[in-house]
């Protein structure tokens, strides 16, 4: 094994891992605030995906324009769907996680009736498909850039949750929702916010990992146990464990791929069912 | 005379379900294509698989995400088992042993992990079964799948007349029934005559259905085969049936209710919450077995059929729209699922969007029948009974 092989692996699922990230951040603040397991979540981010590529086919060039409306799309889709469908159904998260499936299922069906075969990136700059070589291994630019991204998203939404107000209450909910609602806090304002914002970051995520993963249906099912297995491994309310437990999740990931390819996914379930098993509360999460 | 005549009141309780179950037997009669036949029993198996899952979801409270592990494993060993040749009873009971197998195995951390925990630990076994096969036929260069066909006894002349000669005895339960009713009534209702009405229509319905069957003419619309099929289908349907309701109505099944509703009152209670838990796990494997059975013998069984997350959302699916812990009502709601789904593929232009319309109708049901079609049609019963019950009691003397 050459060092060059073994760097670009770590690169790769480090990239990985920050995708991977992006999608259990929005998971993890929905979790933690509504008590909503979010499986709509992965079909968001794959919409993310397609929502982009369509952009950059139809409406712009550009790529930063085409994520940012990507990202203000998502935001007004949360917003819809927490007015429209969740709202009805408050101290009832049973109902409301099964809402989210139905969503899950329609967006993906939705998705597979307008582009069945999946979108290709269309942007052929050398930001995208430029490579770097080390050790005579050739490694995509693109991905230093997601992992840029991504630890910039993860500091951003951490001073986000620690240094503001929006933070603050958003914390407070997290703790004891009534206990917040009585100090004054608009929980119901707070819960919209939280669902627009987890939908958005998604939608993010989604359009980033684009011009590297496309856009295909099956995407966003593989990532869908992964981002579980994320914020089940890292504590389910936990940002700073869904951060490190992605980087975990995704290197084993990457490097199981690279040298074991018949248990890929696999290893990450039984390191899963072993947090489950022996720590169900997760590595960051607290006791309850 | 005595025995004869507690034989009359007999098929009097059970009027209602003979009336049912006569229907269901002669249904090959009155359907026009085999194509629609062939849909039906499809929709049957899956709703044997339904009946299994809300003995978890519905009756016991446990989220299983999972449950299409059972249901594949069934369908690959009794598949399997068939295709090298034995016989269906053996490839059934193995495909049964195999899905208890499966569904314990999969309930036994259900001490520790709880709720949302559990349906995604549940979720991962069934995912990481199908992404180990899919990785093994990649590996192997094979691709891993089995198609036994139908079963040998669908072929058989005897198998048609036998659910001939139910169809026949239940027709005369039917009018059984009807005489003992109208003789033991002292005075008559609405509601008595309305039902007897039923009857009688029902009675004549069946019996030229019974005339269809006997004489052979339906066999010039369908293959033998075909209608064989359907009724082996719908038998272990019934048999499914008739045995969730008799163990949910069993102390057991209050046992489940009561964990439902609160496991740690039932624990303090004395009651073992986990064995009777991994009891409902059993009980819904060996259905799924069933349902896992049935299926292997009309579909190819490979990773992605047998194994598919969707297995478990569609039937959570119909659970919720037709309302999860009635038991009639997941079958209900698998049944409208199954046929709509076919309704839509051939509908021109919503033929590739058929899951996605069956999603928004769900959210819908969700949102404004939180119980579910039957659920909610009970929670309304109670009060239309009573105010029923108040203008019928100015009965017709």
């Amino acid at each position: 094994m050459n060092i060059g092989l073994l760097l670009s692996v770590v690169i790769d699922g480090l990239a990985y891992a920050l995708i991977i990230y992006l999608i259990a951040a929005g998971l993890v603040i929905i979790f933690g605030l509504m008590d909503i397991l979010n499986f709509a979540q992965s079909a968001f981010f794959m919409l993310g995906s397609f929502i982009t590529i369509f952009l950059l086919y139809t409406f712009t060039k550009n790529f930063i324009l085409a994520v940012l409306i990507t990202t203000v799309i998502g935001f007004i889709i949360g917003l819809f769907i927490e007015i429209a469908l969740l709202r009805n159904l408050y101290g009832n998260p049973a109902s409301q996680m099964l809402i989210t499936l139905g969503v899950m299922m329609v967006i993906i069906q939705l998705t597979i009736v307008f582009w069945p075969m999946g979108l290709v990136f269309p942007l052929r700059d050398p930001i995208f498909t430029g490579v770097i070589r080390i050790y005579s291994t050739s490694i995509y630019i693109y991905k230093f850039i997601v992992i840029l991204i991504g630890i910039s998203v993860f500091l951003t939404l951490h001073l986000t949750l620690n240094k503001t107000l929006i933070g603050a209450k958003l914390r407070a909910g997290i703790e004891n929702r009534e206990l917040a609602e009585v100090f004054g806090v608009n929980i119901k304002r707070t819960f919209t916010l939280a669902f627009g914002a987890g939908t958005a970051i998604t939608f993010f995520g989604g359009s980033i990992a684009s011009p590297w993963l496309n856009a295909n249906v099956e995407i966003g099912l593989s990532f869908t146990l992964l981002a579980f297995a994320v914020i089940i491994i890292g504590g389910m309310k936990s940002h700073t464990g869904a951060f490190v437990s992605s980087l975990i999740v995704g290197l084993i990931h990457q490097l199981s791929a690279y040298f074991l390819p018949a248990l890929t996914f696999i290893i990450d379930i039984i390191l899963m069912v072993l947090v489950l098993l022996f720590k169900p509360e997760g590595l960051f999460g607290l006791r309850e | 005379m005595k025995h004869f005549k507690k034989l009359i009141d007999k098929t009097s309780t059970s009027l209602n379900a003979s009336l049912i179950i006569a229907l269901l037997f002669t249904l090959p009669a009155f359907i026009g294509s085999p194509h629609w036949l062939s849909i039906f029993t499809i929709a049957l198996i899956w709703a044997i698989f339904a009946i299994s899952y809300d003995i978890i979801f519905g009756q016991a409270g446990i989220l299983n995400f999972g449950h299409t592990a059972p249901f594949g494993a069934a369908a690959f060993v009794a598949g399997y088992l068939m295709y090298i040749g034995l016989p269906f009873i053996l490839a059934l009971i193995m495909g049964i042993i195999s899905g208890i197998a499966v569904s314990v195995a999969m309930g036994l951390p259900v001490r520790r992990v709880r709720g949302v925990y559990y349906a995604i630990l549940t979720l991962a076994f069934a995912e990481t079964i199908r992404l180990s096969i899919e990785n093994l036929s990649r590996y192997l260069g094979v691709s891993i799948s089995v198609s036994p066909g139908y079963p040998p006894i669908v072929w058989s002349t005897l198998f048609y007349y036998f659910n001939a000669v139910i169809t026949v005895l239940l027709c005369i339960s039917i009018v059984l029934g009807l005489i003992s009713k109208v003789t033991s009534l002292s005075r008559i209702s609405i509601g008595d005559l309305l039902s007897a009405l039923i009857g009688v229509v029902v009675a004549v319905v069946v019996s030229l259905g019974i005339a269809s069957i006997l004489s052979g003419q339906i066999l010039y619309k369908f293959r033998i085969i075909t209608v064989n099929f359907y009724y082996l289908t719908l038998i272990f349907f019934l048999l499914s049936y008739y045995l969730a309701k008799r163990i949910i109505y069993s102390p057991v099944g209050s046992v489940w209710r009561a964990i439902r509703e609160n496991p740690i009152r039932t624990e303090v209670l004395g009651y073992d919450t986990y064995t009777y838990s991994l009891y409902a796990l059993a009980v819904s494997g060996a259905l799924a077995g069933i349902a896992g059975t049935l299926f292997a013998s009309v579909t190819i069984i490979n990773s992605n059929t047998a194994f598919s997350s969707m297995n478990t959302i569609i039937v959570l699916l119909s659970a919720i729209l037709g309302g999860a812990g009635t038991l009639i009502g997941p079958i209900i709601g698998m049944l409208i699922v199954q046929i709509l789904r076919y309704i839509l593929a051939s509908a021109p232009l919503l033929s590739y969007a058929s899951m996605a319309i069956i999603g928004i109708i769900y959210i819908i049901v969700v949102l404004i029948f939180p119980y579910g079609i039957v659920g909610t049609w009970y929670f309304k019963a109670i009060k239309l009974r009573r105010r029923i019950m108040k203008i019928l009691s100015t009965r017709i003397k």
